[in-house]
């Protein structure tokens, strides 16, 4: 886990390519509701995801046929909104998770292969 | 009773007013409303962020929410036959009223004119097509048609009053201010009952209250203003 001295901060246009296919991952371990999505995101070290950004996402995640939702009473709280991945999400983060490793890959081929950039990595990770 | 004492915040305050406000001018769904709105509730009490923190400015965000759900065509939930029985009950109770009060005060008989009545039906026939086709006009290669369809509608209420002054018929100004009473009590009764759509909670189905301008200025539009063309028939030099 990620505390929050090591906490980077990624750049935006980052967060918003990969959050999408993050918010699938975390639903592939079952049923859950934002803030809990949430807060699985800043434990993985993606830092805070703001609910202005995350409720959209999930609703056209619902539009894509993608998730689907249901409404919990709170057990002596609020009522949540359950989101839970249809087969049609499952096959689609199957899909992407291929992709996604693929598209790493071949991104980290363009980068340097200096040997002293994995060094300065390994002492100072968070800083470069 | 339960979900007031979990959920004080639905008493609307500025943040969701204005987030309610904008969606409703965004033409999203009651129901779609208040599932945004339920999700914030519930957002902001399990993190204990205010909503402002959580979801930044109320309007930026109704239109982050707006982008991803589909906003309903008030025109298209109207059936073409409703409609026109509507705009049949207020166009003729319009000039019904207006002449029975102008009468009250000349202390003569109300006195409808072939113009109003001729309106009133040309009237009916437009609106009942303009809604019969709205799904037509809604496309926005029809931006000609539209206005067209605008002008055809007031032309046709108003251009036969303007025409044909000449009285058709004569009622005693109670019966004709009756009348036009029960036509427009019945169509606000009937107007009142099914709309406009309102915010729902999610997991209840209970309506949540709604920012307080925007029900009554839909449903006091019309009795306002007849009563301001009441006033004006009254005090106008002449009667």
């Amino acid at each position: 886990m990620t505390t929050p001295e090591t906490q980077p901060t990624w750049p935006g246009d980052w967060l918003r390519g990969v959050l999408e296919l993050c918010v699938l991952g975390v639903l592939a371990d079952g049923p859950t509701y934002g803030y809990a999505i949430a807060q699985r995101l800043a434990e993985a070290g993606l830092g805070v995801v703001k609910g202005g950004t995350l409720y959209p996402l999930l609703t056209r995640l619902e539009g894509e046929k993608l998730v689907e939702a249901t409404w919990r009473a709170g057990d002596g709280g609020p009522g949540r909104k359950y989101f839970e991945l249809t087969a049609a999400g499952r096959a689609e983060l199957a899909r992407r998770d291929v992709l996604w490793a693929e598209f790493v890959t071949r991104t980290r081929r363009l980068l340097p292969a200096d040997p002293d950039v994995d060094n300065v990595a390994a002492s100072n990770p968070l800083e470069m | 009773m339960i979900k007031n004492l979990f959920r004080p915040r639905h008493l609307l305050d500025p943040w969701r007013d204005n987030f309610v406000i904008a969606l409703i001018l965004r033409n999203i769904s009651g129901g779609q409303i208040g599932d945004a709105l339920a999700q914030v509730d519930a957002h902001c009490t399990d993190s204990g962020e205010e909503p402002e923190e959580a979801f930044g400015d109320p309007v930026v965000y109704a239109t982050s929410v707006a982008e991803q759900v589909r906003p309903v065509d008030l025109a298209l939930s109207m059936s073409p036959l409703r409609a026109g029985m509507l705009a049949l009950a207020v166009l003729f109770a319009v000039p019904t009223l207006l002449s029975g009060v102008s009468g009250l005060a000349r202390g003569g008989p109300a006195e409808l004119s072939i113009g109003s009545l001729v309106g009133a039906g040309v009237g009916t026939a437009a609106i009942t097509l303009v809604v019969r086709f709205a799904s037509v006009l809604k496309d926005p290669r029809q931006r000609g048609r539209r206005f067209g369809a605008i002008w055809l509608l007031l032309g046709a209420m108003t251009g036969p009053s303007i025409i044909w002054t000449s009285t058709a018929v004569e009622l005693s100004a109670w019966l004709s201010v009756g009348i036009a009473a029960v036509l427009l009590a019945a169509t606000w009764v009937s107007l009142r009952a099914t709309g406009p759509d309102v915010v729902v909670d999610p997991l209840t189905g209970d309506s949540l209250p709604t920012p307080r301008w925007i029900a009554p200025g839909v449903h006091w539009l019309l009795p306002v203003t007849l009563a301001v063309a009441i006033l004006l028939i009254l005090f106008m030099p002449g009667h």
